[in-house]
């Protein structure tokens, strides 16, 4: 089993539907990209065809028809009339990355991957990668291509090998304009991106910055299992087992905190960066933006083999990593619980995702005589209001635990609360919790209400 | 330690089937001083055979030469010399004439880029051994019947509309995606004319002086003026057009085989030359299964 952190994924188009409520400032903290398997490719998808598809041809959407005529017209008249020459696409280095096999130094240097910096600005340190000093008036360092050649195909011969071997490869690239072919990367290796400022801490001090990241477990063929719900949520969040970094000089604090933590970093190094900051360095002009889309293309390209790898290899049976997780299998109870708790959210999801803020929840004829169903609507209509947690609290201080219909409560408000971004801390509570936590909340909104029972009842939840 | 191995060494290990564009590139032709096209000829699936023997029944191999060989070549020179360079160099020429079809100042490069096209298009049409249209299978023939009666009203319209033109140009047979509208069209345009909607303004259906232009136009150019409203008149992607079939009736593709008289009997036997294999891997599926549906009887 694989535990994968899970964070929003980056941009607000993207955002998918979590259980889990977040604040606007933790939707920069991007440390995974989990895309579903059946979005990664690694080449693009061919449009919808009618080709075999019934002959009945006016219930077909137009707009499907439409289609498919012009992706025809394309195929078929698109190159005709000349061949131009083959040129570079800046495009087809996202679209079609190439692979470790396709790296040949005619390629290296028609990326600029061979300049260097100044010779004023040299870094001893790399004097090993340097072919020679090119110009009179402003000399350059230029790099040897054999040499980046072999430290890239090193490099992703240790992206495939973690890869295979299951381990979690983190794509960092946080200038300007990296970003695509980062999250590309990522997508590719099935791995995490980050294209924005590393967090100092984020490793060392993972508790805080990380502490509120959902997290699932997976088996060998990465389906989700349910059941681990308690005890990921308290268990620390997951470290990268290989940091992929295209801008080293100013990602220290990211490198340095991998060297504290021993997972090792791979890097492109200019001229004037210090080799000694990753574990693997790839001699190249870190500068170029073509130079680094073929680097990370092919660095993901390689992630996507090794992926592939392990999962024929899990498919057939055969697991050969040790399972690190330090997770017990559940018991039967909490695996009732998970199970329960994900038919209550998949009843209401539609709902939810209809109307966000103005949710009612539809009452569940069996649950007519619960007593959660009726003020949950409630707090979700007045969601703007600052009384909605005071309503909320004075039910279910009355409200004698019962675990079945707290369970059910707990999934009608954890659907009903999705999508809300400004909700406060407490309200971050009312998640998925498990039975006995339930109880323990409940327990202490009793204390609290026979606490502050008077007039002026404070709009706090439990603490 | 500064290291200086040989480019071929491990350049020799890369793959076969992907090769960057540089790679492409240097294999494809020597280093030369003197220029080539940018943009190269394209390989007819049948050249050798039609460089030695000709298109059986239409053209010999010296009139296939003079038509496609060196009429193509000079065409695609030209176009790169006009490009000179630019990036638009890179782009196809189906991506040249869509680009430059409003810009009266690049209507050289328009023309040059159509032709280009359009040559192109006549000879993917013929064949060393062309399917006849009876031995067709599928819903192709059905479906025109269902827009000209018969086979011969087709042949007929095509080929009278092909020997009216008075000055070079093609004849076309498109497909259009229109719901609601006939579905089967012939166009006529003349010189380099193009048949996409998106260049429409460029569609040159009809020889200068057969249309009668009463308003003034303001100017020559810019919104109010003749060019810029009939540019009004083609929406851009309203409709999509597949061209299925053409006639080329310029004088230097039949001149040598027929004369400049013998401009029917070249449509005539190029209509007996088509290669129905090639126009119904043209067409798309959908009108083939709307012909079959037709021939059932169930459209």
């Amino acid at each position: 089993m694989i535990i994968r952190s899970l964070v929003l994924r980056h941009g607000r188009l993207a955002l998918p539907r979590s259980t889990t409520p977040f604040r606007a400032s933790q939707w920069r903290r991007c440390l995974a990209t989990e895309a579903p398997a059946s979005q990664i490719e690694s080449s693009p998808q061919p449009p919808p065809s009618l080709d075999n598809a019934s002959r009945d041809d006016s219930s077909k959407d137009p707009t499907i028809a439409q289609w498919n005529f012009f992706q025809h017209q394309k195929a078929h008249t698109s190159s005709l009339g000349g061949v131009p020459e083959p040129h570079y696409k800046p495009f087809m280095l996202l679209a079609n990355p190439p692979r470790p096999q396709d790296i040949t130094l005619e390629l290296l240097l028609a990326s600029q991957s061979h300049l260097g910096h100044a010779t004023s600005l040299w870094n001893p340190a790399n004097a090993k990668y340097i072919f020679g000093i090119r110009g009179d008036h402003d000399p350059i360092h230029i790099i040897s291509l054999d040499v980046t050649a072999a430290h890239l195909r090193r490099a992703c011969k240790v992206v495939q090998g973690v890869a295979a071997k299951g381990g979690l490869i983190l794509f960092v690239g946080t200038r300007r304009d990296q970003a695509r072919c980062v999250v590309r990367a990522a997508e590719l290796a099935r791995g995490c991106h980050l294209f924005d400022k590393w967090t100092p801490g984020t490793l060392t001090n993972g508790q805080q910055i990380l502490g509120r990241c959902k997290k699932k477990a997976v088996n060998e063929v990465d389906e989700e299992v349910v059941g681990f719900e308690p005890q990921l949520k308290y268990s620390s969040a997951v470290k990268p087992d290989l940091v992929v970094c295209l801008n080293p000089l100013e990602n220290y604090t990211l490198l340095h905190e991998c060297g504290i933590h021993n997972i090792p970093t791979i890097g492109i190094i200019d001229t004037d960066a210090n080799p000694t900051w990753v574990t693997y360095p790839i001699p190249a002009n870190d500068d170029s933006l073509r130079c680094v889309q073929v680097i990370a293309g092919a660095l993901g390209r390689a992630g996507e083999e090794g992926q592939a790898q392990r999962l024929a290899r899990a498919q057939a049976g055969h697991v050969d990593y040790a399972a690190t997780h330090g997770l017990e299998m559940p018991t039967k109870d909490e695996f009732d619980a998970a199970k329960r708790a994900q038919r209550g959210i998949s009843e209401h999801d539609e709902d939810a995702e209809e109307d966000e803020l103005l949710f009612e929840a539809q009452p569940d004829p069996a649950d007519e005589d619960d007593v959660f169903a009726k003020p949950s609507s409630n707090v979700l209509a007045k969601t703007e209001d600052g009384i909605s947690a005071k309503t909320e609290d004075e039910p279910r201080s009355t409200q004698i635990s019962d675990a079945a219909s707290e369970v059910q409560a707990s999934a009608q408000n954890e659907a009903a609360i999705d999508g809300l971004t400004d909700v406060e801390a407490e309200d971050e509570q009312f998640g998925t919790l498990a039975a006995e936590d339930m109880e323990l909340m409940s327990a202490k909104r009793e204390e609290n209400a026979d606490v502050a029972s008077g007039p002026s009842a404070p709009k706090t939840g439990s603490e | 330690m500064i290291t200086r191995h040989s480019p071929a060494r491990l350049g020799s290990l890369a793959s076969k089937t992907w090769t960057c564009p540089s790679c492409a590139h240097q294999l494809r032709r020597p280093f030369s001083s003197t220029p080539s096209p940018n943009i190269e000829v394209p390989r007819l699936t049948l050249h050798n055979a039609f460089t030695t023997s000709g298109v059986p029944g239409l053209f010999s191999a010296t009139g296939y030469k003079l038509g496609w060989t060196t009429y193509q070549t000079h065409i695609l020179t030209k176009l790169t010399s006009l490009l000179a360079g630019d990036p638009d160099s890179n782009l196809s020429p189906k991506s040249l004439l869509l680009k430059y079809a409003r810009d009266p100042q690049s209507a050289s490069i328009f023309n040059h880029a159509s032709m280009a096209f359009n040559n192109h298009f006549f000879y993917q049409s013929l064949s060393t051994a062309p399917l006849p249209l009876s031995k067709l299978s599928g819903g192709l023939e059905s479906s025109l019947l269902g827009t000209f009666g018969s086979l011969e009203t087709l042949r007929q319209t095509m080929l009278d509309t092909a020997e009216s033109l008075f000055a070079p140009g093609f004849v076309w047979l498109v497909c259009t995606s229109a719901p609601g509208q006939p579905t089967w069209r012939i166009l006529t345009t003349y010189a380099a004319g193009t048949p996409f909607p998106d260049a429409g303004y460029r569609l040159q259906p009809t020889a200068p002086g057969t249309t009668v232009n009463p308003s003034k136009p303001l100017g020559y150019f810019g919104a109010t003026s003749k060019a810029g409203q009939d540019m009004k008149k083609f929406p851009v992607g309203g409709t999509e057009v597949m061209p299925v079939l053409c006639v080329n009736t310029w004088e230097h593709a039949y001149i040598y085989d027929f004369g400049v008289d013998g401009k029917r009997k070249y449509l005539g036997d190029w209509w007996e030359a088509i290669d129905w294999h090639a126009v119904d891997g043209r067409t798309p599926e959908i009108e083939k299964s709307r012909g079959a549906l037709r021939g059932l009887g169930r459209a």
